[in-house]
């Protein structure tokens, strides 16, 4: 894997990981207890607030989804992009964060290109050729003005901005290139086409700065890396001509241009695809493609359930926070949710259309309706394949949800006692933890995520609601920063009480709207004007994403940071 | 479905009550996910002294040779067998005779003459004693050892490849087949069960809903048929059923009662049994199993083998001799016209996993 350029926060445990070295084992108990007593995201660490503190410009490469859409964007829904690459890589809690610190291994390079060929054979065929390229053929050769009108046209598109005069020159050359040696225009436009569809200018999203006219000496982005930022947050997709067309016109520039932007791109539909493209990042979904539950045990948790558990928690937020425009925090309590026949029978609850997803509500008395935490999406993603993990829950909601970070276990744990399953002495899972965790190197970190996690028990490694393991009744009393509480619901409540969590929402989606965790000036702006703000707006996300993208800090940026380090994947769970 | 939430429920209850002794009603929901004709896997043999019915070539070559055809075409045409080729398929569609003109065989079984199937002879078949007597012909259920057993369908079908009873686990590939109709197009069955107290517990007043449902199964990943889906009533009340039963020892029982279920048109059009009654087992894993009993109209039965027609007769047997044998060992309900007997003793195996049935009155209400 290429590496990039790219800042690694001191907050960042990994980090701590290595320098701590084999004295972290040792340590570990009193490492976690350090972790958990430092403050996260608090004004008191950051000594100034400012709202055009900005960050250094990143590069980011598009997720296949993006690049598929910008396809689809560009040329229609009926050209097929069919590729994969290798997977993305988890930083500071997102891959959009990953993205700007790696690039594309030479095997996906390959997949790109061999998509992108497909894409040009696609667009240039007969069936195409009219609607999409429309320049006359006489003979072998392809009107020239008419494919240059073309390329500058679909490049413009492809690359987020309008291509140079080199650049068309050389995509012109390269189409007369291909013509003369293949003797056929149309294998020219084609080969001008794969060109641009594998150029790094696509595959990469470049944060390009220019000066700031307001601030001597100051930088933000150019009017298309602003337009780019902005349509990629809200929308997870290519500026659409109507953006390209204010940034090349210079009214994104200004303020009610870029208010006038705004304001369209929120009222739009295709916001739910931002929104949704974010929670999944956020939620870590692209961990459903590794997941796997022993079929013998779980046999209702199939890949249609799979795909239904991600797609149930994506409605509830859709449905809370950009329907109802809810608020945020209620996602952890909502007895709102979504099912589908085959979801209904994973959870045991009644599902009237046999087709289709239909809105369901929990009881006021089932222990089952306590919002996101309940859905197969978080306790089986955060599982094992056989057996539910209290410290896997425990530790996900806190850095998924509170942005606090607990280290991995050492390597030379003995998890005998918490993998017996049918060990009499030990039937359920807390008394098995228990007894695990009775081991010093052990228990500085478990108690930071199993108190959390067991109030979860109540829900297999499916997601299945149970009372008892192995005939034994479970105790689902559970403990989040000192408040004790019973059950999901209590968990739930509690998350939704937590200061953290909205904070942490905020970061989050502050890191995924520029690509990287956000420099000290911006985490002193994001707690101290930007939470409030989120508070004082009951923390309803659309009002959020319009404070976020209005304020100066969106498109101010610093100097490229210097330092550089190795990317690497999310350390295993 | 046996709700993970009832001993939660009843544990609420009996701590609140105290002292007092507080009986909290279980209603469990299940889908029928093996609904086959029972039969019994006799290892001596005995069942079948005289071997299984005559199918594929042996029967086509027999039929061909009643037809008239000489050594030489019979030869040809069984050739074509395995190329089903269309000559051979009507030939053999079309042997029936009226007026000495070719008909369908299967839409007209008796313009053949009777085949005369080899019927199951044995001591043991498992179902119920219908009628109350014990006549030497019957059957003993080896399970009961109830004595009495009237089951002529199985008589009927025992003795033929493909129907006849294999050794357990293996199942025969009639029902087998069978099996793939009801989970993939066949409405499901519906067996609901509300007790006055919990139903692991003994007790005489036990309700049983048996319904035909608007859904048909859903596939489980091992093959089977999905346990927890939701599954809606068909609103006909033609296919709801009830009954009184009691349970014990953990096997439901219940009185007699007269059961109708719809089903799929390429599979059995309908069920109707009277003088039927049910054996189930609630099971510790929470499905069911037993037996369905009562005498079966035999006409509808019929048509789910006719409809099969070459296909039945390449695994299984000649099908105007089922025909023959279902009409000459239907033993009850008389038409008043003709006197012919419509209704056949006979029993059907039944398994089922947890459903959540939803009422049409109230689709959200769940019965479990």
């Amino acid at each position: 894997m290429i590496s990039k350029a790219g800042k690694v926060s001191p907050r960042t445990g990994r980090s701590c990981w290595v320098a701590l070295g084999a004295t972290f084992v040792l340590a570990c108990s009193a490492h976690c207890e350090a972790l958990e007593s430092e403050p996260s995201n608090s004004p008191a660490d950051h000594p100034k607030a400012m709202s055009d503190a900005g960050g250094p410009p990143v590069m980011r490469r598009l997720n296949q989804e993006q690049y598929a859409q910008t396809v689809a964007d560009v040329f229609g829904p009926d050209i097929a992009v069919g590729f994969r690459t290798e997977p993305e890589i988890r930083e500071a809690g997102l891959l959009a964060v990953g993205s700007s610190h790696s690039s594309f291994a030479p095997s996906s390079l390959e997949q790109f290109d061999r998509a992108a060929h497909a894409v040009a054979i696609q667009v240039t065929d007969e069936a195409h050729w009219d609607s999409l390229v429309g320049c006359a053929v006489r003979g072998s050769a392809v009107d020239e003005m008419c494919l240059k009108q073309f390329i500058a046209r679909v490049g413009r598109l492809l690359y987020r901005r309008p291509l140079t005069d080199a650049e068309l020159q050389t995509q012109l050359s390269l189409a007369a290139e291909a013509t003369r040696v293949l003797g056929d225009g149309r294998s020219g436009v084609r080969a001008s086409l794969a060109s641009m569809l594998t150029a790094p200018e696509l595959l990469f999203r470049r944060d390009a700065a220019e000066p700031d006219l307001k601030r001597q000496g100051a930088q933000v982005l150019d009017s298309y890396s602003r337009a780019t930022r902005l349509s990629f947050l809200l929308w997870d997709r290519t500026p659409d001509e109507t953006l390209l067309e204010a940034a090349q016109s210079g009214v994104l520039d200004k303020p009610a241009g870029w208010k006038f932007q705004v304001d369209r791109l929120l009222a739009s539909g295709h916001v739910e695809t931002g929104v949704r493209a974010f929670f999944r990042d956020m939620l870590e979904f692209d961990r459903f493609a590794r997941l796997a539950k022993d079929p013998a045990l779980y046999p209702k948790f199939t890949s249609t359930v799979m795909a239904d558990v991600q797609e149930q928690t994506l409605r509830t937020i859709v449905d809370e926070l950009i329907t109802r425009g809810g608020d945020y925090r209620d996602l952890f309590t909502t007895r709102q949710t979504f099912l589908t026949r085959r979801l209904g029978g994973l959870y045991e609850l009644p599902v009237v259309s046999p087709q289709g997803w239909e809105r369901f509500e929990f009881g006021g008395k089932d222990p089952r309706g306590a919002g996101i935490l309940t859905h197969a999406s978080f306790v089986a993603l955060h599982s094992h394949p056989g057996r539910s993990s209290p410290t896997l829950r425990g530790r996900a909601l806190r850095e998924i949800f509170l942005c606090k970070q607990v280290p991995n276990p050492p390597g030379n744990v003995d998890f005998n006692i918490v993998q017996d399953t049918s060990n009499p002495l030990y039937k359920t899972m807390r008394q098995r933890l228990k007894a695990h965790a009775s081991q010093p190197m052990c228990a500085g970190c478990h108690k930071l995520t199993d108190p959390t996690g067991l109030a979860l028990e109540n829900f297999d490694t499916a997601g299945e609601y149970r009372q008892q393991e192995n005939g034994a009744p479970i105790d689902a009393s559970g403990q989040l920063d000192g408040m004790n509480f019973d059950g999901a619901q209590g968990l739930g409540k509690a998350v939704h009480d937590d200061p953290a969590a909205p904070m942490c929402l905020v970061n989050r989606l502050y890191s995924f709207a520029v690509g990287r965790e956000p420099t000290e000036a911006e985490h002193a702006w994001l707690a101290k004007e930007v939470e409030p703000e989120f508070a004082r707006m009951g923390y309803r996300l659309i009002p959020l994403l319009r404070f976020m993208v209005m304020s100066p800090n969106f498109i101010a940026v610093t100097e490229p940071a210097v330092s550089t380090t190795t990317a690497h994947n999310e350390a295993p769970k | 479905m046996r709700s993970k939430l009832g001993p939660l429920i009843i544990g609420l209850g009996c701590i609140c009550a105290c002292t007092a002794v507080v009986a909290a009603s279980e209603t469990r929901a299940y889908a029928v996910s093996w609904f086959a004709v029972a039969g019994y896997y006799d290892p001596t043999g005995k069942d079948c002294p005289d071997g299984v019915n005559a199918h594929e070539i042996t029967l086509y070559r027999a039929e061909l040779q009643r037809l008239g055809y000489s050594e030489h075409d019979v030869q040809r045409l069984v050739a074509e067998l395995g190329d089903y080729g269309p000559e051979f398929v009507s030939i053999l569609d079309n042997r029936g005779r009226i007026d000495g003109k070719p008909v369908n065989v299967f839409a007209n079984p008796e313009s053949v003459p009777d085949p005369h199937l080899k019927l199951v002879q044995g001591h043991f078949g498992r179902g119920f004693n219908l009628d109350g007597q014990v006549k030497p012909s019957d059957f003993v259920d080896p399970d009961t050892g109830e004595k009495g057993v009237d089951n002529n369908l199985y008589r009927v079908i025992g003795c033929s490849a493909g129907t006849k009873t294999v050794k357990p686990p293996d199942r025969d590939a009639v029902s087998s087949t069978w099996q793939q109709f009801l989970i993939e197009q066949a409405p499901a069955q519906l067996i609901e069960i509300t007790g006055a107290e919990s139903l692991d517990k003994d007790q005489d007043n036990v309700v049983i809903g048996y319904y035909t449902s608007l859904d048909h199964l859903t596939r489980s990943p091992s093959g089977g048929a999905a346990a927890g889906m939701s599954m809606r009533i068909d609103p006909n009340a033609r296919w709801h059923n009830a009954v009184h039963g009691k349970i014990r020892d953990g096997v439901l029982t219940t009185d007699v009662f007269e059961i109708t279920l719809l089903d799929d048109p390429f599979r059995m059009p309908y069920y109707h049994f009277r003088q039927a009654r049910l054996r189930l087992r609630l099971m510790p894993d929470g499905t069911l199993k037993g037996m369905l009993g009562g005498y079966l109209d035999w006409l509808p039965f019929y048509c789910s083998v006719a409809a099969m027609g070459e296909s039945y007769e390449l695994v299984v047997a000649s099908v105007p001799a089922v025909y023959y044998a279902l009409k000459r060992l239907a033993e009850a309900y008389p038409d008043s016209s003709t006197g012919q007997n419509t209704a056949i003793s006979s029993a059907y195996e039944i398994e089922a996993v947890p459903a959540i049935v939803l009422h049409e009155q109230n689709p959200r209400e769940i019965r479990r």
